[in-house]
């Protein structure tokens, strides 16, 4: 009666722990884009990710991304300016893009992936979001890239539309250095 | 008519060099002080981008010609140019040179320094000449516009100058650098010869 008391606590322990707490070290949210058949590069500088994960429990596993859009760089002024303007990010209507996931599966001992869901604008897509986590001497590393269509997002509608002009996929990497709590 | 100039007129590489550029000159000028004031749109993407590739275009033959002026011999003053005039008609076209070199250079510095990609009508890929930097990129902005508007005066001289040729002086100084105009003396000729021309 005690040992299976025991056994019963040890198991509703197990199950209701929450997934260890992460905060980053240093990361890379960066980006890759088409335009006029030529590939740019451009970074985020502002995003706060707040990351529970455990392999064990990955049903108390989260992703939970704020991305600052103001602070998008392409190395390029007018683009940038562009990018943020009316007709794509609208950073003054919608300042932050938010990226949580909702399930997720682990493929092998580092290899996950997630259902995600991004929302850039007032937009909300659905997304599969298959990442690598792999634990160091004081945290973890996670790395990942997904590949976006712009237009899912109402990024550059109307004459913006145009593919020759701006691919239609956008190749987002993530690199993040975490130190575990 | 001979590819090579000779003594008294322009042979046809170079007047297909003066023509051509020319005209692409004067659709760069105007393409150029249209589209910065543009909003920001696909099109003005396009018209930038055209732009690029018609002023590489013009980088290419602008050395070309340079080249050819090496090799190739260059028809006389007519006769009876006051020496500062010839002096002064002679500063033009080297300005003119010059100006027609640097301008697409300082473009395409501007284009890097803005970390724009570079095609030449999306066939070739150009490299940047520089890398990324906002100070280079407005200084270099600063030096194409104060080129654009330094070739049209020096433009408008050189085309006053051409006229006043043609239209006071009544010398061949223009009709030799015409596509199809014979100098005046041929013209003149042929219409002595061919009876069935009204002669004055």
């Amino acid at each position: 009666m005690i040992l299976r008391t025991l056994a019963l606590f040890a198991l509703l322990a197990s199950t209701s722990a929450h997934a260890a707490e992460y905060t980053m070290r240093a990361g890379k949210l960066t980006f890759s884009g088409q335009q006029q058949g030529e590939t740019f590069e451009g970074r985020f500088d502002t995003f706060t990710p707040t990351i529970r994960f455990d392999a064990s429990t990955l049903a108390t596993s989260q992703l939970d991304v704020g991305i600052d859009l103001a602070s998008a760089d392409t190395q390029n002024s007018e683009r940038d300016d562009t990018l943020k303007g009316s007709d794509f990010f609208a950073i003054a209507d919608f300042p932050k893009a938010r990226f949580v996931t909702t399930a997720m599966r682990a493929i092998d001992a580092t290899h996950f992936e997630a259902d995600a869901t991004l929302t850039i604008r007032d937009k909300s897509v659905a997304l599969k979001f298959p990442f690598t986590f792999e634990a160091n001497a004081d945290g973890a590393r996670l790395k990942a890239t997904v590949t976006l269509d712009r237009l899912a997002f109402d990024l550059g509608t109307g004459d913006w539309a145009d593919e020759s002009m701006i691919g239609r996929q956008v190749e987002v990497n993530v690199d993040l250095s975490l130190v575990k709590q | 008519m001979s590819a090579r100039s000779d003594v008294t007129r322009w042979g046809s590489v170079a007047k297909f060099f003066h023509w051509t550029i020319a005209l692409l000159v004067i659709g760069l000028l105007i393409g150029g002080l249209t589209m910065t004031d543009m909003k920001v749109s696909p099109d003005k993407f396009k018209l930038y981008a055209l732009h690029k590739s018609v002023g590489i275009t013009v980088l290419v033959l602008m050395l070309l010609r340079f080249a050819w002026r090496g090799v190739d011999p260059r028809p006389q003053d007519v006769a009876g140019m006051a020496p500062w005039v010839a002096f002064a008609a002679h500063a033009v076209h080297r300005l003119l040179y010059v100006a027609l070199i640097a301008m697409p250079i300082s473009g395409w510095v501007y284009n890097s320094a803005s970390n724009f990609p570079l095609q030449w009508f999306g066939l070739v890929q150009l490299p940047a000449i520089v890398a990324p930097d906002k100070e280079l990129k407005a200084l270099a902005n600063g030096v194409h516009e104060v080129l654009a508007w330094t070739i049209i005066a020096l433009l408008l001289v050189h085309v006053a100058g051409a006229l006043k040729h043609h239209l006071i002086d009544r010398d061949d100084t223009l009709r030799r650098m015409l596509p199809f105009a014979k100098p005046r003396a041929e013209a003149t000729l042929a219409n002595t010869t061919n009876p069935t021309t009204d002669t004055p």
